[in-house]
């Protein structure tokens, strides 16, 4: 590939590796109800997500130029994007697993549910807002 | 030096790991086995293995010999190969009856076993609609379902009936 090409070739890859570990995600997902428990699998999307989140944020801070195509407009697709986006189908999987799981009331899960996306936005919110106030005292 | 989201990652890959492996080698199997003579035959299997949450495929063209107007004397079995112990009520049914309920145990990685009977006339029918099966004539059939928490099994196998 040359060098003012659009496409990297090295974050390309990458980007098919996480292509195919989704797809294998959803074959995961799916096809092993006989030999996966439900509350298996939302430890293992849980698990998935977080290996996800993780995995963006290591190329966030570890790679200067992961832009997948480089032309104006697109320099957002970066593989770190692709990775967090990928978290987010993994989270969303997990809950979707957790709420079918038969053993709990419907109550119990959505209480759990409800209250645990309230920690997360109050969680993320409060963090956030800490960072710019120290921001602004430096 | 490896970044900390590295070794995040590396580490919930390793959970994973060990998670999918443990589940992949849990398994819980109900048996349901009628007492056919002076031994059990099994007629329905499932639990954590969808493949038979149906009945039994019968090996043996040998039916089942049932004694007309006696009970006929059934077992449940579970494997639980789980790591934790297992408890859990049942029910036995036929058309829209509850025939029989218990309740059946089992140690972790270990088997439990309870038995219970049936009436044989709440359960065998001949191929013919409302005609109730004559000792010694004829082809009958004896089916049910047993519900153990959210498993099903179910039975439908030949039955021999005699006096």
């Amino acid at each position: 590939m040359s060098e003012g090409g659009a496409f990297h070739l090295r974050n390309v890859i990458l980007f098919l590796g996480v292509i195919i570990t989704t797809v294998g995600l959803i074959y995961f997902a799916t096809a092993f109800s006989d030999l996966i428990s439900d509350w298996g699998r939302v430890a293992s999307l849980v698990l998935l997500t977080v290996i996800y989140v993780s995995l963006g944020l290591h190329f966030a801070q570890n790679v200067d130029d992961d832009a997948l195509i480089d032309r104006p407009g697109w320099k957002w697709v970066r593989v770190a994007t692709a990775l967090y986006i990928l978290g987010l189908v993994a989270a969303f999987s997990a809950v979707i697993s957790f709420l079918v799981i038969d053993e709990l009331s419907r109550i119990t899960k959505v209480i759990v549910t409800i209250l645990f996306g309230l920690f997360l936005i109050v969680y993320a919110a409060s963090r956030f807002q800490g960072k710019r106030k120290d921001e602004r005292a430096q | 030096m490896a970044s900390k989201p590295l070794i995040v990652a590396a580490v919930a890959t390793a959970l994973l790991v060990v998670t999918i492996w443990a589940d992949a080698s849990m398994n819980r199997t109900y048996y349901v086995d009628v007492k056919d003579g002076d031994a059990w035959r099994t007629v329905a299997q499932g639990g954590d293995v969808d493949e038979y949450q149906r009945a039994y495929p019968f090996v043996s063209d040998t039916a089942v010999t049932i004694r007309n107007g006696t009970p006929i004397d059934m077992r449940l079995r579970v494997d639980n190969d789980y790591f934790w112990a297992v408890s859990a009520t049942f029910v036995v049914s036929a058309s829209g009856l509850i025939l029989a309920e218990g309740a059946i145990e089992s140690p972790a990685r270990s088997a439990g076993v309870t038995e219970f009977s049936v009436n044989s006339s709440r359960v065998v029918s001949t191929p013919i609609y409302g005609e109730k099966p004559t000792p010694g004539t004829g082809s009958a059939q004896a089916s049910f379902e047993v519900i153990i928490g959210n498993t099903y099994l179910y039975a439908y196998f030949p039955v021999e009936v005699v006096s």
